[in-house]
């Protein structure tokens, strides 16, 4: 019951028994439960006219870092005896310091400051309206309202530092680069020999080749080296995610991790790289260079979600056209076990595959520790995912399994001896 | 003013409304609703250090109808509208209390708490006052002047209720 009915169902039956009795000491007794009531009445606030605005230390954070929020209203109505004030947290923000409500006294132009530090998980974070209640002074008669102040908040994930991955697509840019391109022209790795042309530098002369024909001079060769097209792939289908213990992050917040950690890497080699989520829906970036390219890729990342799409359950509508042929392709997924011959396609299509694939068994098997028949679970789910993985390996895709409890960059330069090698294409094969 | 202030005016409103209604009762020769009415009290007091959830509203009604009880015994009615209107303030702090618990600016507390306890004694204390007054004055009121002044205390409350339900 609302505290207001308290009071006046009280007066009120003392003036009903009061007038039936025909007793005005009854009546009298009334009288300061009326005058009470009657004035939380007379002074209650009409209606609430604020302006509040709302200023924060930054828009784009990364994820678990401080922000600093704060909000000043301003009261341009009648005066308020008491006002209450709170910015309530979208999900997946944390209160660090300060508090996000105020109760305050508010007069006609006076100003109320909110000041509090918040600290928000990866993702788009929009605040929701504020929730005003102002109130007569004895909180009788507090009127609800709802004042609107755009606040959003976009929190990349945390980019783990990871050494430059050398990759060796089949096809490479014009540009020149860290990746070797397989073809001859300036470099430092020895590629081959050919008839000297005039201009050719004459410490490229090669004189042992020239020693053995007294006729022609020869030129050495390097394999040039350019930049190449890296397109990361992340998987967001919600089959392939798997939670974790009570309160721990799921699988799929790892793949945002590594996916952040490889594009800054590539980007920092010089690459160009592009980025696909895949899943809920497809959100993508085109392929692109430098800083402004990470920040559009942790932007993406920031926003990525799992979710249940029935057209894209499978990788059958990945969107290859995102990516240049022969290009390198990186795909950050936990893997299904329907996924093994879209990818072998991809792979005939002509592009080089590299697949970090964050162990779901050893995930999941970490979470559900202690309980029963755990270990026969876990063998059994273990033997179905090595048999994809063999599936993968035997077409030529390297597969990278990691398993999350360890760094990213071990895993990844454990199991490519740091060079990621190039796989003949399937469709070479027999 | 302090936090301590409100708390203050809170216990001095529960002892003064446990003091003066148990005093109504045990001068009427009432000793055992005397002793009820301090034991009531004290589990009041006690509830502004444990926080019992609705125990104040609780004690509210029950002062307000001891108080009423007490016109039929007869008591001396000063004393219950004075424990009354005591029990009211007590029940306004005890909320008011509960309201600002996680106010953290002293600032705006120290402001908030000021015009509250001046406001709520203002209230209490002019609705006292009229009370007593009330009790003073003596009319003889015919049938008919009766019945239409309660026919008049009826529409006026229902039109009250009505302002109350669209104020909110």
């Amino acid at each position: 019951m609302q505290r207001r009915w308290l009071v006046v169902w009280l007066a009120v039956l003392l003036i009903l028994v009061g007038v039936t009795t025909r007793s005005g000491a009854l009546i009298s007794l009334s009288l300061p439960i009326l005058i009470y009531l009657g004035a939380g009445l007379f002074l209650s606030p009409g209606r609430v006219d604020l302006d509040i605005q709302r200023y924060q230390n930054a828009d784009i954070v990364t994820s678990g870092a401080p922000v600093q929020i704060k909000l000043v209203g301003t009261n341009q109505g009648q005066p308020l005896h008491e006002i209450y004030i709170e910015d309530q947290l979208p999900s997946g923000t944390k209160p660090k310091s300060g508090r996000n409500s105020v109760r305050a006294v508010l007069d006609t132009g006076e100003q109320i400051d909110i000041d509090y530090v918040i600290t928000c998980q990866r993702g788009i974070h929009k605040f929701k309206p504020l929730k005003v209640i102002a109130g007569d002074p004895f909180w009788l008669f507090p009127q609800r309202s709802t004042v609107n102040v755009y606040g959003q908040l976009l929190a990349t994930p945390v980019i783990k530092s990871i050494k430059s991955i050398p990759i060796q697509p089949q096809q490479t840019r014009p540009y020149p680069g860290p990746v070797r391109s397989r073809k001859g022209g300036s470099g430092t790795d020895f590629f081959g020999i050919r008839e000297y042309q005039t201009g050719d530098p004459m410490r490229w002369v090669n004189w042992q080749a020239a020693a053995r024909n007294s006729e022609e001079l020869y030129t050495n060769l390097f394999e040039r080296e350019n930049i190449a097209d890296a397109g990361i792939i992340v998987d967001a289908r919600q089959q392939t995610d798997v939670r974790g213990a009570n309160g721990a992050e799921p699988l799929f917040e790892h793949s945002i991790s590594v996916a952040a950690a490889l594009s800054d890497a590539f980007l920092k080699d010089g690459n160009r790289v592009s980025l696909l989520v895949y899943g809920f829906g497809m959100d993508r970036v085109f392929p692109g260079y430098g800083k402004a390219q990470r920040e559009r890729i942790l932007r993406c990342l920031a926003g990525a979600r799992t979710g249940h799409n029935y057209p894209l359950e499978s990788l059958n509508y990945l969107p290859t056209r995102l990516f240049p042929a022969r290009s390198q392709l990186v795909i950050v997924s936990p893997l299904s076990r329907h996924d093994a011959p879209q990818l072998i396609r991809l792979q005939a299509a002509g592009y080089d595959i590299l697949i970090v694939s964050p162990n779901p068994v050893a995930f999941q098997a970490q979470a559900m520790a202690g309980e029963r028949n755990i270990q026969e679970a876990v063998r059994i789910a273990n033997v179905e995912r090595n048999f994809l993985l063999r599936k993968l390996y035997r077409a030529g895709i390297q597969v990278i399994d990691w398993k999350v409890d360890q760094p990213p960059e071990l895993a990844l330069h454990r199991a490519t001896n740091g060079h990621v090698r190039a796989a003949q294409p399937a469709r070479w094969r027999r | 003013m302090t936090r301590s202030r409100t708390a203050k005016v809170l216990v001095a409103s529960i002892v003064l409304s446990t003091v003066t209604l148990s005093t109504a009762y045990a001068s009427a020769g009432y000793y055992t609703v005397a002793a009820v009415a301090i034991i009531s009290g004290l589990v009041w007091l006690l509830d502004h250090k444990q926080r019992w959830d609705h125990l104040a509203s609780i004690m509210l009604a029950l002062f307000t109808l001891s108080s009423a009880f007490g016109y039929w015994l007869p008591l001396y009615m000063p004393l219950l509208v004075l424990s009354l209107t005591a029990a009211l303030v007590a029940w306004d702090l005890d909320h008011f209390s509960r309201r600002m618990q996680h106010t953290v600016n002293p600032e705006q507390f120290e402001r908030i708490e000021k015009q509250h306890i001046q406001s709520v004694l203002l209230v209490c204390g002019t609705g006292l006052l009229i009370a007593e007054g009330t009790l003073l004055v003596r009319i003889q009121l015919n049938f008919w002047v009766a019945l239409f002044a309660a026919l008049l205390v009826l529409i006026g409350l229902t039109r009250t209720l009505a302002l109350i339900h669209r104020g909110t």
